[in-house]
């Protein structure tokens, strides 16, 4: 995931964390999804 | 509804009006009309964003949907998130850069002018048809519900956000979308709250979820795969059509549709659009999952209560003037089926509460059975109402509502109603303002600029502003009156759903090619689109493929046309040439 503007991104400090945290969560709440699947069948 | 409830939703909704009217004092010219002078925070982006995608039909339907489907339907958004680190990747920078109003200024600056024309005209079209039906499907269901006039439901639906959204533009837009997701989310939590209130007193939160789960109804995840293992590609809503469908849909919605870019457009920084953009994209997904889950434990709910046969009462209305002796019938056997699962569920829940695995197991079976009997009647009163085309009634879109006003206590019901509303006005507002602006930016100013030349700046100015507001108007009166239009032609709604789907891939392979394939000049994308489009429509026409699919497939068809034509222009020009 390229960063191609210098704008200083907040919080995380660089776009690219940024990304990688939207991609991270999205990957967890699909694992929970699972388990909770999977518990409640 | 009662007084009380009347009070609550008047209210409500005066309160909206007044606050917009209150935030558009400020505004008076085009920049701060379309892009709120591009001043706006992170969080009104993201709220804006959200209250844009969110319509009414999102909040009736989408509990109504978990009832009906189980929660599976949230793998439609999956794609979203990804879609929204694209967008701040590639498109956010650029529309920034240029310093746009719409996103189809951008398609002249990279093409040539019919690239933007066209693309602008379909998106005009798609938008305008499709914003009337916001309107009209929830103020269907509404008039059915409460026996209200439809007309005149129409015309409160669309109409009184005329009054902030002609006057304050995208900051109005803005700033009553913010106040009305507070609404929303504290009608919605109040209303999950009262669902779990609602049930016996010895079942909780996690007695209701493993009843709603044995029934099927908590399937999160699923694969889209049959017992043999082979992939189903009719299967709407699966893990692969939602991270893939879903991302191409999400990535033309937010990326090209302009009610979308006009929002993220407002930031008053590229940072302040980029995280607004990535914050929905954290938020969506869970705040879906809420809302379907309401649905899950309504369903539950039922299970302890008797529901109705269907959730339309116009449609039982209908069936007793068709065959009052059959209804009676389907009537007596689903009441006894609601009987006997009062019993068994009640026997499941004591089973698990003494943990007892044997008799969990036989009263699981049991209440599947029962359930699967209810469903048989369920569709035969179906079938009593299909018509000549062979369509039948359904409720999916009735299921919450009705729950609300059968079973929420006084004031509460007011405010759901107004939930609705005001959901219904944050989608269409944003609406009314992008194809204002698509229509002064992209054809008043472009095609007529002879008549600003002899004006000075800011005479132009005042000029352009008026007149933006005048096409506010307008559009807001065609919206209303498509609405009106589309209580007649019940087969409209089917139509804009097909347009939207046919042309939104398309759009998004246009913009796919404008980014990442500088080679390719305007006649390559213009012919790759028309060839996209046609393969689109033979897909659509000659296959049983799930919708999701026809937005990859109109993407990448525009993608892997635009090369060879390119290379095909190239070799006709030297040839010609030489």
């Amino acid at each position: 995931m390229k960063n191609e503007n210098p704008e200083k991104a907040p919080l995380f400090g660089s776009w690219n964390a940024w990304y990688w945290a939207v991609l991270i969560a999205l990957v967890l709440e699909i694992i929970a999804f699972s388990l909770f699947t999977k518990h409640f069948s | 509804m009662r007084l009380t409830d009347w009070i609550v939703l008047a209210i409500t909704l005066i309160v909206i009006i007044l606050y917009g009217l209150y935030k558009s004092r400020v505004t008076r010219n085009l920049d701060g009309y379309f892009l709120s002078n591009r001043s706006m925070p992170w969080y009104l982006v993201m709220l804006s964003i959200m209250g844009t995608q969110a319509s009414a039909i999102t909040f009736m339907s989408a509990p109504g949907q978990a009832f009906s489907d189980g929660m599976r339907f949230v793998q439609y958004y999956f794609g979203l998130p990804l879609a929204m680190i694209l967008i701040a990747i590639s498109f956010v920078p650029v529309f920034h850069k240029l310093r746009v109003y719409t996103a189809y200024e951008y398609l002249e600056q990279r093409f040539d002018l019919k690239t933007r024309t066209f693309t602008s005209f379909l998106f005009l079209l798609q938008r305008g048809l499709s914003t009337g039906i916001s309107i009209y499907a929830p103020a269907i269901i509404l008039s059915s519900l409460l026996g209200w006039n439809i007309y005149l439901t129409n015309i409160i639906m669309g109409g009184l956000l005329i009054i902030y959204t002609v006057s304050g533009g995208s900051r109005a837009v803005a700033y009553t979308q913010q106040l009305q997701f507070l609404i929303i989310f504290a009608g919605m939590f109040l209303a999950g709250y009262m669902v779990v209130k609602l049930l016996p007193a010895d079942v909780g939160l996690a007695d209701a979820l493993h009843v709603s789960g044995k029934l099927g109804k908590l399937n999160v995840i699923t694969t889209g795969t049959d017992e043999a293992g082979n992939f189903n590609w009719k299967d709407r809503y699966n893990i692969w059509s939602g991270i893939i469908g879903g991302f191409f849909l999400a990535l033309s919605y937010f990326g090209t549709d302009q009610s979308q870019v006009g929002r993220y457009l407002t930031a008053r920084s590229l940072s302040e659009s980029r995280i607004g953009l990535l914050m929905n994209g954290l938020v969506k997904v869970p705040m879906q999952f809420l809302i379907l889950l309401v649905g899950a434990l309504v369903f539950t709910f039922y299970q302890y209560h008797t529901p109705p046969l269907f959730f339309d009462k116009v449609q039982i209305e209908k069936a007793a003037r068709v065959d009052s002796e059959k209804l009676l019938v389907l009537q007596q056997q689903h009441d006894s089926l609601a009987g006997q699962k009062q019993i068994a569920v009640r026997s499941f829940t004591a089973a698990m509460q003494n943990n007892d695995t044997a008799a969990m197991s036989m009263n699981t079976n049991w209440l599947r059975q029962l359930n699967d009997s209810s469903e048989q009647v369920r569709s035969a009163f179906k079938t009593m109402l299909k018509d000549p085309q062979g369509n039948i009634p359904n409720d999916t879109n009735y299921v919450f509502l009705r729950f609300v006003i059968d079973y929420l206590p006084e004031g509460l019901v007011g405010l759901l109603i107004a939930v609705i509303f005001i959901a219904a006005w944050g989608s269409i507002a944003a609406a009314l303002n992008s194809l204002s602006s698509s229509t002064i930016i992209d054809f008043d100013r472009r095609f007529g600029a002879s008549t600003y030349n002899s004006l000075s700046e800011e005479a132009k100015s005042e000029k352009e502003f008026k007149r933006s507001r005048m096409y506010t108007f307008l559009w807001g009166i065609f919206c209303i009156a498509v609405a009106q239009f589309a209580n007649r032609m019940g087969s409209l709604i089917e139509a804009v759903n097909v347009l939207g789907s046919l042309f939104y891939g398309v759009i998004l392979g246009i913009f796919l090619v404008a980014f990442y394939l500088k080679r390719v000049g305007g006649d390559a994308v213009f012919t790759a689109a028309v060839l996209g489009e046609i393969l689109v429509i033979a897909m659509f026409k000659w296959s049983e493929i799930g919708f999701l699919w026809l937005n990859l497939i109109g993407a990448a068809g525009v993608v892997l046309f635009a090369v060879p034509a390119e290379e095909i222009i190239r070799l006709t020009r030297s040839s010609r040439r030489s």
